[in-house]
């Protein structure tokens, strides 16, 4: 089972937590397509935060094409195949790691190590899913 | 006799409902894990067991000599004050004890960090199937209609002249089946409970989610079982009566059904929350509503930031319903129209 773990205090926003966690949880395989999930009003309420953080986690979620509504269905997980790697997608991971490398870079750190680490994350990441 | 062992039964869990709940609240109050071994913590617990006991002990002893002495046929009046008073009792006694563990938290000087971690599972679905089908009760539902059935079949050999107790009632279509309607309220309400209680909001304990989420499942389910055994035993006592009133059974079957009904339900009552207690079922911390300042006058929670509808109750067993929120009004209003509803079904008898 998927465990959703919030920090109120975080710098990061509990929306963006959210996707976060849920997008994990699709790439390590414990969320499978078709896989149903809470309604907003009850992950909202188990949670004890806004509705509208959760809608919105599922609003951004559901445009990038990782998950669907319905409003008999409810949400589920995207059943017929994940969004492929856009353009739009690969801007946004350059603009991402673009300000881990510089950070990593800022503190000293080799390129063959930042590439190292960055693949340790990846293949902890999809463990659960063969290795795929 | 049988509301003087209501008394008794309720005077018991007023008396020892401080024994209840998570260990580190203690009347409303949220203290530190560090608290459960100080002796005045216990010493407040203790007090208000000793005090709220000994209240119902003197406003039972005093309707017991008011029924017995002078009123004996209005001992359902005398004995129904007498619940009320100790219920108003124990509310005092119960904030004096909240009072004592504020001096008690400020004397001490106990800091409670308000958790900001909040956890929940992401399968939907399952917090609904821990409770019981509500096809459970198509069984309560069977006990109705073979009672109907037997009224409907042998409504020509039923007197023209009902006894029912201490009362007579004229035969009538309303006056036949007003039993039945009593028992289709209360499977409805217990219905109703079924339902909120497999809604209820399940936030799990960041630092031990896999512990709290059985725990809250078990406690679900021990609730939902309850509460269909208590319908199911309610609609057949309704039953019984009913036959007493209209089939000439013998009129002592009430008061024993009654005797029994009662002792029945608060001895399980009884016993689940001893259950709860032992198996630490009732530890349950319900992150998102621990805070103090949302919980006014004893038990009722207020708090708007909440979406939660119903809530566990800070001082123990059971739910409440977080009266900020608009749904949570109507729910209140629903249930105290429930009365007012057994009143208008028995008014055209009681005219």
């Amino acid at each position: 089972m998927l465990f959703i773990e919030l920090d109120l205090q975080s710098e990061t926003p509990i929306y963006t937590q959210l996707v976060d966690q849920i997008v994990e949880g699709i790439a390590s395989g414990v969320l499978q397509p078709g896989d149903p999930l809470p309604s907003i009003r009850s992950l909202a309420e188990d949670l004890g935060i806004n509705l509208h953080t959760v809608n919105k986690a599922y609003n951004l979620l559901k445009q990038e094409g990782l998950l669907q509504v319905h409003r008999k269905k409810g949400v589920i997980v995207q059943p017929d195949g994940m969004p492929g790697v856009t353009e739009a997608f690969e801007e946004k991971l350059r603009r991402q790691l673009r300000s881990l490398a510089a950070a990593a870079a800022v503190r000293g750190m080799a390129e063959e190590v930042f590439a190292q680490e960055s693949r340790a994350v990846y293949r902890a990441m999809i463990t659960n899913r063969g290795g795929e | 006799m049988m509301i003087s062992s209501i008394y008794l039964m309720i005077g018991l869990m007023l008396s020892l409902q401080s024994y209840l709940g998570l260990r580190t609240v203690l009347f409303g109050i949220v203290l530190p894990a560090e608290s459960l071994q100080d002796p005045a913590v216990r010493a407040i617990r203790r007090n208000y067991a000793v005090l709220t006991g000994g209240c119902a002990f003197v406003i039972g002893a005093g309707a017991c000599w008011l029924w017995l002495r002078h009123q004996p046929a209005r001992g359902l009046l005398i004995w129904t004050a007498a619940i009320l008073l100790s219920i108003i009792a124990s509310g005092f006694t119960m904030w004096i004890s909240r009072r004592s563990a504020q001096r008690l938290k400020a004397a001490r000087g106990w800091e409670i960090i308000v958790q900001r971690k909040r956890a929940a599972s992401l399968a939907a679905g399952w917090k609904h199937s821990a409770v019981l089908s509500p096809w459970w009760y198509s069984a309560n539902a069977a006990v109705m209609a073979l009672c109907i059935f037997f009224a409907v079949a042998r409504w020509d050999a039923i007197p023209q002249w009902l006894i029912l107790g201490n009362f007579l009632f004229n035969k009538s279509v309303w006056v036949v089946f007003i039993l039945n309607m009593v028992q289709a309220l209360n499977i409805t309400v217990f219905l109703c409970y079924h339902v909120l209680i497999s809604r209820v909001r399940t936030s799990l304990d960041p630092e031990d989610r896999e512990g709290s989420l059985k725990k809250q499942l078990k406690h679900k389910r021990i609730h939902s079982i309850l509460a269909w055994g208590a319908s199911l035993l309610m609609v057949i006592f309704y039953g019984v009566a009913q036959g007493i009133a209209l089939y000439g059974w013998k009129g002592d079957l009430l008061m024993l059904s009654g005797i029994l009904l009662c002792a029945a339900l608060f001895s399980v009552l009884f016993g689940v929350m001893l259950y709860l207690r032992i198996q630490g079922i009732d530890q349950i911390k319900d992150v998102p509503s621990m805070e103090e300042r949302h919980w006014k006058w004893l038990g009722i929670y207020v708090n708007p930031e909440d979406p939660a509808l119903i809530v566990p109750n800070i001082n123990g067993f059971g739910w409440t319903i977080n009266m900020a929120n608009r749904r949570g009004i109507l729910i209140v209003a629903a249930t105290l129209a429930i009365p007012v509803i057994e009143l208008i079904l028995i008014w055209p008898i009681l005219r």
